[in-house]
């Protein structure tokens, strides 16, 4: 048998696409792969941006996010090469905080339409909105939130959904699914916040 | 693909921050189904977007002491060489490295060779099952398959060493370091591996003495070219 030993692994445009895309073995090793490409490009954009250590961590963690999800929804609008999109949409999300903070910015040309990103690509977190969807989802369960979660983010196959948490075939993790978005979408429109806004509009 | 204004309604439906116009818009699109799987979808994103970052974070404070700490990275070498970096650093340990950073340069997960193709779901055993979530790297829900497995009955060489890796993964070193040092049939095909897997633990734990046994060991068992470069280092320590 062959020991293993940990190998730091280089991998091409159309690599990093593949694995994620298809949800190969080594979706870690490219996540870290990506992060030390990106890492040296957005530290000294950031850093000459009145920017702090911790500033460059988030935005490199959040720009990942970004790129993860567009290669997941087949949305991705890759004009030269992966880390190339990752440092533009790093330069945006930077761009956008310092503007919020009311910092003075000197523009570049916007590249970001391009790319196919927008500011609500790049607003990843926001309070109220994870306190509010921690809350209704909570509502639902565990076993509803992984289904979900390797259905619609994962974009994960409903065989393999059906294998990675034992349900006996492809047509049961569907139900599965169906009966969590059905119970969610309760959840929402008995949420405080959704009949607020149904309510308000009743009356007026 | 949701357009922009949708985009916007749903993003600030979640802030609650629709101004009265933007809730005339809601409410109007509420009634269409595809605008309400919208704000489903998005709102399991903004979920998965969380772990994504928690993972993401766990990266970046690696970079971060990899980039403080590790000597000059090497290409992949056989196993007398990495055995060599990882007793050097060993050594270093005894003036202050952390050996967590050690572990994480050499530990890497062993791929499954259990896999069953072809049986249908009723015919695979919850070991066979199990090792569909390790192939997923879903090594919680894998845990707790072993652990149902192991309340039941006596687990095999192969379950065993399964265990360890997964228990690793979740990292809960001190069980996984039991479950290798239980593989003590020599002439299992994952004794050898299991002895490398537990002067790992050995390592992760900073049990240094521990590590150096079972890698003597381990010299006497591995192949003569090996043998021989794992002596000379353990000479010169």
């Amino acid at each position: 048998m062959n020991f293993l030993f940990r190998k730091k692994e280089s991998y091409s445009d159309s690599e990093i696409i593949s694995i994620l895309t298809s949800r190969k073995k080594h979706e870690d090793a490219v996540l870290h792969f990506l992060y030390a490409e990106v890492q040296p490009s957005l530290t000294k954009f950031i850093l000459s941006n009145n920017g702090s250590s911790d500033d460059v961590e988030d935005i490199i963690q959040d720009a990942i996010i970004v790129f993860y999800e567009k290669v997941k929804n087949k949305q991705l609008q890759l004009e030269k090469t992966v880390s190339g999109y990752i440092y533009t949409v790093g330069k945006y999300m930077w761009y956008n905080k310092l503007r919020k903070n009311k910092k003075q910015v000197r523009l570049e040309n916007n590249d970001f339409s391009k790319i196919g990103i927008d500011e609500f690509d790049v607003e990843l977190f926001h309070t109220n909105e994870t306190s509010f969807v921690k809350e209704l989802l909570s509502k639902i369960g565990k076993a509803c939130q992984t289904v979900l979660h390797q259905s619609v983010f994962e974009k994960i196959a409903m065989d393999q959904i059906a294998q990675l948490n034992g349900y006996k075939n492809e047509q049961i993790a569907r139900n599965k699914k169906y009966r969590c978005l059905k119970e969610l979408r309760t959840v929402i429109e008995q949420s405080t916040q959704y009949q607020t806004i149904v309510n308000e509009l009743c009356y007026d | 693909m949701t357009n922009t204004t949708d985009k916007q309604l749903i993003k600030k439906f979640l802030r609650n921050e629709l101004t009265p116009e933007e809730k005339v818009a809601f409410t109007t699109r509420k009634e269409d189904t595809s605008f309400l799987e919208a704000i489903e979808n998005e709102m399991i994103a903004v979920q998965s977007r969380q772990e994504l970052k928690k993972k993401l974070q766990g990266i970046g404070a690696d970079h971060k002491t990899q980039k403080k700490t590790t000597p000059k990275r090497f290409a992949p070498l056989g196993i007398a060489a990495s055995v060599i970096l990882l007793l050097g650093t060993i050594f270093f340990f005894n003036q202050g490295v952390n050996n967590q950073e050690l572990f994480d340069d050499y530990y890497t997960s062993y791929p499954n060779i259990y896999t069953q193709k072809g049986a249908s779901d009723d015919d695979k055993t919850l070991f066979e099952k199990t090792m569909i979530l390790y192939d997923a790297k879903q090594y919680p829900l894998a845990q707790q398959n072993f652990e149902t497995i192991n309340s039941e009955r006596e687990l095999t060489n192969g379950e065993r060493f399964y265990y360890g890796i997964t228990l690793l993964e979740v990292n809960d070193t001190k069980n996984a370091l039991a479950q290798f040092k239980n593989i003590s049939n020599t002439s299992s095909p994952l004794y050898k591996d299991a002895q490398w897997y537990l002067a790992l633990c050995y390592v992760k734990g900073n049990h240094v003495n521990k590590a150096k046994v079972v890698l003597t060991k381990l010299q006497e068992i591995v192949g003569t070219k090996k043998q021989d470069e794992i002596k000379t280092i353990l000479n010169q320590l």
